[in-house]
């Protein structure tokens, strides 16, 4: 199991984020969600070993990533760009990864190629976005790695893409007992397949919550007015307004409390989104 | 999983690995054919010489050093500013390997190329011009000459991949080599600059105290020097120093080697100031030593030019490198 205990980045003196202690267990998908340029990437290539940490360690069964090399062949990152395989083609780009990974499955990343009509000569960048991302996820799969760290896998898929990219990755998923953690900005899609979601808010990484017990945290209301009122409260978060009718977000008991105080015609309770999550941890304060 | 590493870098340096192919067909094959077709019209004293220019060819190894560096670059600096380190510091094998293979990759380029040159040239002055070299030559002789292109051209790559090292990209990585490569005749010209220019001192009283950087100091000594009747002990050992020196902390500094910080001029923004400091004095002295060449050697406009740039060159450094980032 990959374990992180007290994980820190700093560069030229700005902290990236800070004390981050998580384990990944094997057969979990965790949803790492944050602001833009919050620290997700620079948290991914820390824990792939591509990125010395300022302080913290990351482990695999006791061992260190960044101190044995032998240890990071139970990880297998998959970026938001393939630039960085530039000049490569498929077959070897599968070749080469096939030299690094012990479990390699390089029969199922060949018949992944021939289905898919993907010429094993052509270059990875001469690649559709979709297709790219696609076959980055068989090659991860591929390599048979314990831990898969996706960032921003499905970032400019289009719709047909994205629903054949999820579906491959839960069925995937459902066969091994991989260990996911993906970074990414699309909600809707996490929401649907995440078990776990971890923040990063303000340089903190927070510990990974139950999907369920970090939406039960909120609670999400439609409440009607007969004249809506200044709705100034520190944990309560306007997601819209339309005539007389507000949808918001409640973050605590006292939040709850105003807006009783509020008088609301009309009190209506709706399911709590992963979109409603990421608005309540990282934009709901600005209504306080 | 080497054999993997090492064809991974040779497709990312293939242009200049090409190049290398056709300098050895200039230099050997039409090499030998100039030879064939002239042979007779040299004095016999020269024979000797001119064959062991063709077998060992200093052409060959001039131009070498040139692509070397080249390839230096697209190991390191290119690796660096493309982001392509981040994938392959991730993968299960100790990071230093990658030094040691981009550096291997080049020396075995650097034997190779030369040694079937070697064999070419000899089969084809004793095939088509029906030459024996070794009616002329000595294998000593090439050898010696050999040993001396190729630690001149291997104490190159050591100097360019150790700047690559510390560059976050191609252009630092381009700087740092060559200021590395030519700092002993930056350092001579600048003692030069400053001395007679700035204090009037002779040319004679300086001639013996530093005489040592140019003939000494400096990796060309084995290039320019090996047909000269000279000792080329001190500056066998010197690049023979240097490029184990190079090679003890390049390979430490590749694997402390910041990721974050790639693309910019080096990864380590603390040696920044150090850096835009020497940069700077160097290049002061050095144009200011121009202006003072143009102006008779007038001492008053010398320190004038120097009061006068000084300011503009450390600006202009601060704003490329950057004081701390």
């Amino acid at each position: 199991m990959l374990t992180v205990s007290h994980l820190t980045k700093q560069i030229d003196r700005t902290m990236i984020y800070e004390n981050a202690s998580f384990t990944l267990p094997a057969g979990t998908i965790t949803a790492l969600i944050g602001r833009n340029g919050a620290g997700k990437t620079t948290l991914l290539k820390t824990l792939v070993g591509a990125l010395e940490p300022t302080r913290g360690k990351v482990e695999w069964n006791g061992e260190s990533i960044h101190h044995v090399p032998k240890t990071r062949e139970h990880l297998f990152l998959v970026p938001d760009s393939v630039s960085v395989y530039r000049q490569m083609t498929l077959g070897e780009l599968i070749n080469f990864y096939n030299a690094f990974y012990p479990n390699f499955e390089k029969t199922y990343i060949e018949n992944y190629c021939r289905s898919s009509n993907l010429d094993r000569g052509r270059r990875v960048t001469s690649l559709s976005k979709g297709q790219a991302q696609l076959f980055l996820l068989q090659l991860a799969f591929a390599t048979n790695a314990p831990v898969l760290l996706l960032d921003e896998p499905t970032d400019g898929l289009d719709r047909i893409n994205k629903r054949d990219y999820l579906k491959q990755l839960v069925s995937l998923l459902a066969e091994r007992q991989t260990a996911v953690l993906i970074a990414s900005h699309q909600l809707e899609e996490l929401d649907s397949l995440a078990d776990r979601v971890m923040t990063i808010e303000k340089h903190l990484v927070r510990e990974p919550k139950a999907l369920d017990d970090a939406k039960a945290s909120m609670q999400k209301w439609q409440v009607v007015y007969e004249d809506v009122p200044e709705l100034s409260h520190a944990d309560l978060h306007v997601l819209s307004q339309t005539g007389r009718v507000v949808t918001l977000l409640v973050l605590s008991d006292a939040g709850a409390q105003y807006l009783e105080t509020t008088n609301p015609l009309l009190k209506d309770a709706l399911p709590v989104q992963m979109e409603d999550y990421f608005l309540g941890t990282f934009g709901g304060k600005r209504h306080g | 999983m080497v054999k993997q590493l090492i064809r991974y870098h040779i497709k990312q340096g293939i242009w200049p690995l090409a190049c290398f192919i056709l300098l050895a067909i200039f230099s050997y094959g039409f090499g030998s054919y100039t030879v064939i077709n002239e042979f007779e019209n040299y004095e016999a004293s020269q024979q000797p010489a001119l064959l062991n220019t063709v077998l060992v060819s200093p052409f060959f190894a001039g131009f070498a050093a040139i692509l070397i560096a080249v390839f230096a670059i697209l190991m390191l600096g290119s690796e660096r500013g493309s982001g392509r380190s981040l994938i392959l510091h991730a993968l299960p094998f100790p990071k230093v390997w990658l030094f040691w293979i981009k550096w291997s990759i080049g020396v075995v380029t650097l034997i190779v190329f030369p040694i079937i040159g070697f064999f070419v040239s000899w089969l084809l002055l004793q095939a088509f011009g029906g030459i024996n070299p070794f009616d002329y030559v000595t294998w000593s002789s090439l050898f010696q000459d050999f040993g001396l292109f190729l630690l001149f051209d291997v104490t190159i790559l050591t100097i360019f991949l150790f700047a690559g090292t510390i560059a976050g990209d191609i252009i630092g990585q381009l700087l740092l080599g060559t200021f590395f490569l030519f700092l002993n005749y930056f350092t001579y010209f600048s003692i030069y600059a400053v001395a007679l220019l700035g204090f009037g001192v002779t040319y004679e009283e300086l001639d013996k105290p530093t005489n040592f950087l140019m003939t000494i100091t400096t990796p060309f000594a084995l290039f320019f020097e090996s047909n000269v009747d000279l000792n080329l002990t001190y500056p066998v050992l010197f690049c023979f120093a240097l490029t184990i020196a190079l090679l003890f902390f390049g390979s430490r500094l590749y694997i402390r080697g910041a990721n974050e910080r790639l693309g910019r001029f080096t990864i380590f923004p603390k040696l920044h100031p150090a850096l835009i400091i020497t940069f700077s004095i160097y290049t002061t002295i050095l144009l200011a030593g121009i202006i003072g060449l143009i102006s008779s050697e007038n001492q008053f406009l010398y320190w004038l030019a120097i009061v006068i740039l000084a300011w503009p060159t450390f600006s202009s450094y601060r704003r490329m490198i950057g004081w701390s980032r």
